[in-house]
């Protein structure tokens, strides 16, 4: 028994001695935080190959090159910055380009002095060009998906132009964009004009119906905006929808916290904000027709009315007014944007052939096999009901 | 060192095998039932349970004759000396090729999850030498440390789906009742296999002081692990939906990524699905391994089981070195749950449950 | 038991000559001069009785353990002058002497006769005075015992706000009394033995008859019985002798210098072992909960006691985990923390040189060493080793840079963790395996710590203390739900109507009748 013991000792001795192959120290990894992907183009080439010097390597170049199809960007903050004795850029930046995602990882290797680490990422940014190729977008939703590092808490957007640029630009609070980034979309009061979109709901999205949104990402120097959203049908970007677009997506999603919105009564600017009580969508067969209805409910308060117009908010009748003209208004903003998904894009985002398949499994079994000519010709009926509660502090 | 005395109650023998029967299992469990029956996954696991307690009733039903009796014992004494003694061998051999997988699984999900660069012959080897600790206790440590880790798992486990709660969406279960019944007969074997491990009831009843209340035990053991596999099948599905479901290998740990605490310190709660998951896979290998040395050394003949734990590490090390890829484990393992498990859990019981009630038929006829 | 045998396998007591006391008194004082012959402390005083002054008598005791007043007060002036006094015809009542002096001579409280010369020496090592006379074949033994010794003061190891402030001391007979103090029932049992050949040390096993845990005193009788050892020091000498795993990093046995832990013990149905010279008495079985409780738990309102003790399980953990998992997150799995924290933590640890693990050992070796240096040293000096080490020393190590700020917090933290545990002994076991948890964290990060975690509660699972698993009530078959009152919280008192079940034994009934609830306004009325 002793002799056992012993030589589980020695064992675990020379294990100890031989192993640790996962050990690496916490301030010897770079926490890649945001992803840039682009898709290469030649004519780049000569700009970008000022910055690769590994691509400098004479004879193999144009055969190598040849099969560079992405340009990818990390990005890493400057962690002793963060703690307060570092100096430098706050954001370290590297782009290189290869045939996938993980060859431009490992390339990297040979420029980056840490070890590249992904469990911390918040931001993958897919430029236009990369997204609208079918190949490329399956190809980078697969690497991700079988990534077992990147979660599924991820924000993946996609941005007009060139991806690498979200990541180069520093917004003046947090300097890391990708943190930047996450901070926003964690924001409990932010636009419905943000989509609600993650990866997690993209990647299940697409499983199920094959279409999603992505958010939309904008970038200038220092500034960045999320906003608008693009619309991915068939692996592939079909198009932007544009701000208001997104937000009255959102409301057909059910996914709204508040709107602002503002409505002329009595000649009067009125402006409102109002929250969402209700997004119920019932897909069902009239005539051999399907139907796609919505009743949307809307409730809020009244923000903004006119200076001395003295109790010009505080009337029922005039509330009654402004929430006629509120659910016209509304009625008519997120019947155009429907009608834009339905048939420019044909885009099951709001999964309704889902829904078909949950609570009207025989229609389903009818039409599931040709949904996508069925649905951009559905019928859609769409009622909008809006509530003022409240008007402010004054009358 | 003073002995144990290798006494265990029921309930003590309910947490072993409840912590060993939510093993491996569970983790691929949300992604088979939804393969084999869609929406219908939960109607599959409750077929699938009762199947199970079924099996456990009839286990109860055979050891009940023979308290005390080991195994071995137990089937000499019915099948007759040479088949039982073949019987147990043929026994041994399957908990020791299970122990292997389950530490294989094991180290393949590790190396996914935690350790991307340690070689696999040192997750499994570790795994195996801490497990040969436990295994050598005994069966009242076992006991013990069953009864300590199945509440702990339990509460962290509880604790760390309630955030998922809020983004669960129950319309995934809907159409209820459309799979076809053929479908559904079908995908119960599968859930059925997924209680592999009771069959060590057979083993183990021998330790238990009050063997009458082993049906205690059976329901539960059962019972537990179904109210575990519904859950982790409802909340799987409800948050992956069908489709992902059956995308993901390992779908119950997947779901941890998608998990938001707003505001908190704790930002990424798979740590802690990781915890549980390994003391569950700890507690599985060590009692799997544990039953495979105590048939060994009954069917040697010999008193102590101790001596022959150490031995079968390197058994054991080699047979969960064979499959080539993680696809071929889960393929094997698939295959292996179907047949052991059918023989084990349904086969061996119920024959021994029809052989001692002929033998004692003939035997009240002799006397009568 | 083989460890005992093993360890044992001498049979104890080389059997000792049994010499007679011999009718003729100087034969006797000769030989037990001869006995005693190197030993110059002993003083033996001869003098005559009798208005002839013919009987010689002679006492012998050790000076300084003897109570020389006693034995000027009563024995020699009582004999020398009270006796001639009385005139007594000595001629006459030569064959009754000894009753006589018995009877109407010597005016002590405590005395008795023995028949055998080594049992007498015996006697004066331990403090007795012999008293050997003239044409007696047995010798009385005066007791005289009384030495210097400390008196009772507060127990400096077990401190508490609220509870008694009095401490065993190193005489075992005024712990014994401050035992019974609290326990004035007649089966209180106290089972007097000599341990060790040559130190011959009092050991006194203490139960209460009715309560007591009948398998658990027949383990600690036998193993006692079994010991056979030339000297006896403190307690731990009998604690590692009687233990059930050598093994084991745990302690076994619980120690105690408070009266009150132990009569409360004694009442749970333990068994209490009290050693001479030892201001430690041993409590066995010793179990989880025992090592994790303080008196003031009992003494405390519930909440509070309850609140304190998931505190005390919480710092447990901390002590055992926090720098090994500190090293696994740092190391291998970064992605466990929040992300500005591992940010954070990153950029602290920047041009740090050593890897995490090493800075740990290197921050945890320092706090054993300022511990132990603290101990050693004399009281004033140990406070300004304490500042000089933990604080210039941690501000230093991280100025220059040598380890993270973070890494100061982890150890200051473990250790402020490790000092909470009330057990002494059971929190060093943790210092020691916090060490091994570290190293595993080192080689597997977080899965090594698992690996770890689970052998050791596999070890605790296997434990057993005099035939009480040592987990008791978490993980024992003999656990009820009652023993739960009793365990991570604590009820109130008033629902812990029963002993700890797992220690299963007779009279299990603690509190027999609930206190009076709270008078209505009309029981106050018919009070009036």
């Amino acid at each position: 028994m002793a002799k056992g013991k012993m030589g589980i000792l020695i064992l675990g001795v020379i294990c100890f001695l031989s192993g640790c192959w996962d050990k690496v120290e916490i301030d010897k990894q770079a926490f890649v935080l945001g992803i840039a992907i682009d898709k290469f183009e030649k004519e780049e080439k000569a700009q970008q190959k000022a910055d690769l010097e590994m691509e400098s390597n004479g004879a193999r170049e144009t055969e190598e090159s040849a099969r560079n199809r992405y340009s990818v960007t990390f990005t890493y903050p400057n962690t002793g910055l963060i703690a307060g004795k570092g100096e430098g850029d706050p954001n370290f930046i590297f782009t290189s380009v290869g045939e996938n995602l993980n060859d431009v990882r490992k390339l990297l290797t040979s420029r980056i002095d840490s070890n590249l680490y992904f469990g911390h990422t918040k931001l993958i940014v897919i430029g236009e060009e990369a997204a609208k190729d079918t190949v490329m977008l399956r190809e980078i939703f697969d690497a991700i998906e079988r990534s077992p590092s990147l979660g599924r808490k991820i924000d993946l957007m996609i941005t007009r132009g060139k991806a690498k640029e979200v990541l180069s630009c520093s917004p003046p609070p947090t300097p890391a964009v990708a943190l930047f980034i996450r901070d926003l979309m964690m924001q409990q009061s932010r636009t419905a004009r943000i989509p609600d979109a993650d990866l997690g709901y993209i990647l299940r999205s697409m499983h199920e119906s094959n279409t999603a949104i992505a958010p939309r990402i904008i970038c200038s120097e220092d500034d960045v905006k999320v906003a608008g959203c693009a619309v991915l049908k068939d692996f592939k970007m079909l198009g932007w929808l544009g701000e208001l677009e997104t937000r009255n997506l959102m409301i057909l999603m059910n996914k709204t916290r508040s709107i602002q919105i503002a409505v002329k009564v009595d000649g009067v600017e009125t402006g409102c904000e109002l929250r969402q009580s209700l997004g119920k969508m019932k897909v069902f067969e009239r005539d051999g027709e399907i139907v796609i209805s919505f009743a949307i409910e809307m409730e809020g308060e009244v923000e903004q009315h006119m200076f001395e117009i003295r109790q010009g908010a505080y009337i029922d009748k005039f509330i009654k007014n402004v929430e006629t003209q509120l659910a016209q208004e509304l009625k008519a903003q997120i019947e155009s944007t429907f009608i834009k998904i339905q048939k420019e894009y044909g885009a099951d985002l709001v999964q309704a052939g889902e829904y078909l398949r949950k609570f009207q499994p025989d229609i389903w079994e009818k039409v599931k096999d040709n949904w996508d000519e069925i649905f951009p010709n559905a019928e859609v009926e769409i009622t909008v009901k809006a509530a003022i509660r409240r008007v402010g502090t004054v009358r | 060192m003073n002995r144990n005395n290798d006494v265990i109650l029921s309930s003590q023998l309910a947490a072993i095998l409840a912590i060993t029967v939510v093993g491996v299992g569970i983790l691929t469990l949300p992604k088979d039932v939804t393969e084999k029956a869609g929406p219908d996954g939960w109607i599959l696991v409750l077929a699938g349970s009762f199947l199970a307690l079924l099996a456990g009733l009839v286990m109860y039903m055979v050891v009940k004759k023979f308290p005390g009796k080991t195994f071995v014992q137990l089937s000499s004494t019915i099948l007759g000396k040479p088949l039982g003694l073949l019987l147990s061998a043929v026994f041994f051999v399957y908990l020791t090729i299970l122990t292997a997988y389950e530490v294989r699984a094991f180290g393949e999900i590790t190396k996914q999850y935690l350790l991307f660069n340690t070689p696999l012959e040192v997750l499994i080897v570790t795994m195996l030498l801490g497990t040969a600790y436990t295994a050598r206790s005994g069966i009242e440590p076992i006991a013990r440390l069953s009864e300590i880790l199945f509440p702990i798992v339990t509460l962290t486990a509880i604790l760390i789906v309630l955030p998922i709660i809020p983004e669960v969406d129950l319309t995934h279960f809907l159409p209820v009742f459309r799979t076809p019944v053929s479908q559904l007969i079908k995908g119960v074997p599968t859930v059925f296999f997924s209680f592999i491990g009771i069959e060590l009831i057979l083993v183990f009843a021998g330790f238990v002081d009050r063997p009458q209340n082993i049906h205690q035990t059976v329901y539960l053991s059962v019972g537990l692990i179904t109210f575990f596999y519904i859950s982790i099948v409802v909340i799987t599905v409800a948050r992956f939906g069908l489709t992902e479901t059956t995308h993901i290998i390992w779908p119950v740990l997947e779901i941890f990524k998608t998990v938001q605490f707003p505001g908190t310190f704790i930002e990424n709660i798979e740590v802690f699905i990781m915890f549980i998951w390994i003391i569950s896979i700890y507690m599985t290998t060590a009692v799997v391994y544990y039953g495979a040395s105590l048939l060994l050394s009954e069917v040697i003949g010999s008193k102590e089981y101790n001596y022959f734990v150490l031995p079968l590490l390197p058994i054991v090390y080699f047979i969960a070195l064979v499959p080539d890829n993680v696809a071929q484990l889960g393929d094997w393992m698939g295959q292996y749950a179907n047949y052991g498990g059918t023989f084990f859990m349904a086969v061996v019981p119920l024959l021994m449950l029809f052989l001692s009630q002929l033998r004692k038929n003939k035997e009240a006829k002799k006397s009568g | 038991m083989d460890f005992f045998k093993e360890l044992f396998s001498k049979k104890k007591n080389n059997p000792r000559e049994k010499i007679p006391v011999k009718k003729d008194y100087h034969e006797n004082l000769d030989r037990i001069k001869e006995i005693l012959a190197g030993t110059d402390d002993v003083v033996y005083r001869e003098f005559k009785v009798g208005k002839q002054q013919k009987m010689h008598f002679a006492t012998i005791f050790i000076d300084g353990l003897a109570d020389k007043d006693l034995l000027n007060e009563s024995v020699l002036k009582s004999l020398m002058l009270l006796s001639r006094m009385a005139e007594l015809d000595l001629h006459s009542l030569r064959e009754k002497v000894y009753e006589v002096i018995r009877d109407a001579a010597l005016s002590v409280s405590d005395m008795r006769e023995v028949e055998e010369i080594n049992e007498a020496v015996d006697n004066i090592l331990s403090g007795e005075t012999l008293l050997i006379f003239d044409n007696w074949e047995k010798i009385v033994v005066i007791a005289t015992k009384k030495w210097p010794s400390r008196g009772v003061t507060e127990p400096s190891t077990e401190t508490v706000i609220r509870g008694a402030q009095e401490g065993f001391t190193e005489t075992m007979r005024m712990n014994t009394a401050l035992i019974r103090r609290r326990i004035r029932d007649p089966k209180l049992c106290i089972k007097q033995m000599q341990i060790g050949r040559r130190s011959k040390t009092d050991v006194a096993v203490i139960y209460i008859e009715e309560i007591v845990n009948k398998a658990v005193l027949k383990m600690v009788k036998e193993r006692l019985d079994y010991i056979d050892i030339d000297n006896i020091m403190e307690s731990g000498y009998i604690e590692q002798l009687i233990e059930d795993e050598w093994r084991s990093p745990f302690p076994q046995i619980q120690h105690s210098q408070r009266p009150d832990v132990v009569a409360a013990a004694l009442y749970e149905g333990r068994v209490v072992i009290l050693v001479d010279n030892t201001p430690f008495a041993l409590i066995a079985p010793a179990t989880i909960t025992a090592l994790l409780q303080s008196p003031e738990d009992y003494y405390e309102r519930f909440f509070i006691a309850s609140a304190i003790r998931l505190l005390r399980y919480f710092s447990l953990g901390t002590a055992l985990l926090l720098p090994a998992i500190y090293i696994a997150i740092t190391s291998y799995h970064p992605g466990m923390l929040p992300t500005s924290l591992a940010l954070y933590v990153a950029g602290s640890r920047n041009n740090v040189p050593f890897p995490a693990f090493i800075e740990a050992f290197i921050m945890e070796g320092a706090i054993e060493l300022l511990r132990e240096a603290g101990i050693r040293l004399p009281a004033p000096i140990g406070a300004t080793i304490g500042i000089v080490g933990g604080l210039v020393l941690g501000q230093a190590a991280v100025e220059a840079g040598i380890v993270s700020p973070l890494m100061v917090i982890v150890v200051a933290l473990t250790a402020m963790a490790a000092y909470s545990t009330p057990s002494y002994s059971f929190a060093i076991a943790f210092r020691l395996l916090r060490f091994m948890l570290m190293a595993a964290a080192a080689f597997l990060g977080l899965y090594g710590v698992m690996l770890a975690l689970l052998m050791i509660l596999t070890h605790l699972c296997n434990l057993k203390s005099f035939g009480v698993p040592y987990l008791s009530p978490y993980a024992a078959s003999s656990t009820t739900f009652n023993d739960f009152k009793d365990s991570f919280i604590k009820v109130s008192l008033r629902f812990m109507q029963k002993r700890p079940q797992y220690l299963h034994r007779e009279d299990s009934t603690r509190l027999k009748k609930n206190p009076i609830e709270p008078a209505g306004e009309e029981d106050e009325d018919e009070q009036k």
